[in-house]
């Protein structure tokens, strides 16, 4: 094998271990500090991450919906950002409003589905706005930790 | 006081993070103490700042 293929195939496997601790990280927050040998750091972002989205359920936050007629663009990056939570999302989404809905289909309001009418009336109570926020920044830190991951498992961070 | 508690327990957990992400091992703790001291001091003074218009 020449210098060339080796170094290209050394890059498959390089890419292939980042995108692996990327995914990892995406499935569990911190898991992909694990894969890279970062023990303390994946335990210390494990709890960080699960003690905001923790606070954000208890808190009563929304998790985002898709409103093309009030916030086009702002409401996809915030279900992105929720989404950056990991697997667990869904799960969240379906087990709040009573199914999975990511697109307010009825921006007007006037014939909700049951689902968006859940998360209306948690909207009106007390702390949701508070809990909101924690679950959108607990979705950002995930996505920070993902191309942290990457960046330590393709070498270009301790 | 609840959105105080919440801005301490928010810029806290915020603070750790980026010293954990961020910082090298020895410094941790102190970047995370002083990050967190510059997050609640800022936002305390920028809501003093505010008052008059509220």
């Amino acid at each position: 094998m020449n210098s060339e293929a080796k170094s290209r195939s050394l890059d498959r496997v390089t890419i292939g271990r980042g995108l692996l601790a990327g995914v990892l990280a995406w499935l569990i927050p911190g898991a992909g500090h694990l894969y890279v040998g970062a023990r303390q750091r994946a335990l210390v972002f494990f709890l960080i991450v699960a003690a905001t989205l923790s606070m954000g359920l208890l808190s009563d936050g929304n998790l985002a919906v898709v409103d093309n007629l009030r916030a086009p663009v702002l409401s996809k990056l915030q279900v992105v950002s929720n989404l950056a939570i990991g697997p667990v999302e869904p799960l969240i989404r379906s087990v709040i409003y009573g199914e999975i809905v990511y697109v307010n289909s009825d921006p007007g309001g006037k014939s909700l589905s049951p689902a968006l009418e859940m998360r209306k009336e948690r909207s009106f109570r007390r702390y949701s706005l508070y809990g909101s926020v924690y679950l959108l920044i607990a979705g950002l830190m995930n996505m920070l930790l993902i191309f942290d991951a990457w960046d330590i498992a393709i070498g270009r961070k301790e | 006081m609840i959105h105080l508690g919440h801005m301490l327990l928010l810029s806290g957990l915020l603070s750790f993070y980026f010293a954990f992400l961020l910082a090298d091992k020895r410094r941790r703790l102190k970047y995370g103490f002083s990050l967190w001291g510059i997050l609640v001091a800022a936002s305390l003074g920028l809501s003093l700042l505010m008052y008059p218009f509220s």
